[in-house]
């Protein structure tokens, strides 16, 4: 373990137990239907979510949406089927406040 | 904030240098343009203006080191900023100094009736370029050797040897301004002198400066190598350093080619 302190610190002892520190992938999965939706993880009770639409010839540009706790969404593109599942305390991702308890 | 932040990214708090720095550019040129019109108050606000630059510098750079170093905030993907930003950096600095060479270039390729119709000018005084400027051209490229072995000795942790070749850098360094200076000290023409002068001192001049900036440069990264500030994996202001340095020796071979040697003889 390098010398290093705060966040770089935990982002290189998750490296070097093989994890990952942050969260910056986006969601991948198969395409979403009704009876199968595509299931969006979250920390608050909505997210922004991009679909590209389906594989290959099925692909197209992404277009951007507010995907809501207890409100699936259906791309008006490729009707691809999205649910939000809240794992985090939920709550609103708006605002100046979104800093958990602490205050500077 | 830490313990829950899910993003790599650093949220830099509210500073007052940009400001500041802002402040300390708008004195330093108002100043600078009074003071070459012998306007009353132009040195002093000059001075003004470049202390309050200096000092903004010093406690900018002083807040970096301690939210990278002493804070942790700079995660793998916050150490692209300033890579990015010092070789954007870089660039547009060879295209600074590529003007002063297309001005010395223009002005010699076709010499004006006014100078005579020939370069150097009629009645102007040269440097001899085999004597110290031939000496003085492999001194910056041995420093840019010598900061290599500093990047080798960092990236084999080997902290005290980084130490000693980083001095070993800017002791070459020195003695490359010193021999500089003592040039400028004997030369037989000053900037007034003709088109040649304002060329020659323009292009070798500002060249000198970026010398004496990149050893502070690489005089800061020696002392916090020296502190233990600079890690096997995590040394982005020296490579910062070593990239400004090379770049401060390459563009060295340039005037000794083209201002020296071609243009003084």
């Amino acid at each position: 373990m390098p010398i290093a302190t705060g966040l770089e610190r935990e982002e290189l002892a998750a490296e070097l137990k093989g994890e990952k520190r942050f969260d910056m992938d986006p969601p991948v999965g198969p395409f979403g239907t009704k009876e199968a939706p595509a299931v969006i993880e979250s920390y608050y009770n909505k997210r922004i979510v991009g679909c590209p639409g389906g594989e290959g010839e099925d692909e197209h540009d992404v277009v951007w949406f507010w995907l809501k706790k207890d409100e699936p969404h259906e791309c008006p593109v490729c009707s691809q089927y999205f649910v939000l599942k809240v794992i985090g305390d939920g709550g609103d991702p708006d605002g100046h406040d979104d800093d958990d308890e602490h205050h500077h | 904030m830490i313990e829950s932040q899910r993003h790599s990214y650093h949220l830099v708090d509210p500073s007052p240098w940009p400001i500041s720095g802002s402040l300390g550019a708008l004195a330093t040129t108002v100043g600078g343009v009074m003071y070459m019109h012998s306007f009353q108050g132009g040195a002093t606000l000059l001075s003004l203006g470049l202390i309050f630059l200096l000092y903004t510098m010093f406690v900018w750079w002083r807040d970096v080191l301690r939210e990278s170093t002493l804070e942790g905030h700079h995660t793998k993907a916050v150490q692209l900023g300033p890579r990015y930003g010092s070789i954007l950096f870089i660039v547009s600095e060879v295209m600074f100094l590529f003007a002063f060479f297309w001005a010395s270039s223009h002005s010699s390729l076709a010499p004006t009736v006014e100078i005579g119709g020939i370069w150097p000018p009629k009645g102007i005084g040269v440097l001899d370029p085999w004597e110290i400027p031939l000496l003085n051209t492999p001194i910056l490229p041995s420093s840019g050797a010598a900061v290599t072995w500093a990047h080798h000795a960092i990236l084999a942790g080997k902290e005290k040897r980084a130490v000693y070749a980083l001095v070993a850098t800017v002791l070459l360094a020195l003695v490359s301004t010193g021999f500089q200076g003592m040039e400028y000290y004997q030369a037989p023409s000053t900037i007034s002198d003709s088109i040649y002068g304002s060329t020659f001192f323009l292009a070798t001049g500002f060249h000198g400066f970026h010398v004496i900036i990149g050893t502070l440069f690489l005089i800061v990264c020696g002392i916090r190598q020296y502190l233990g500030h600079l890690t096997k994996k995590h040394h982005v202001g020296f490579e910062a350093a070593a990239w400004y340095w090379h770049f401060v020796d390459v563009v060295r071979l340039f005037p000794f080619v083209s201002i020296y040697w071609w243009g003084g003889i």
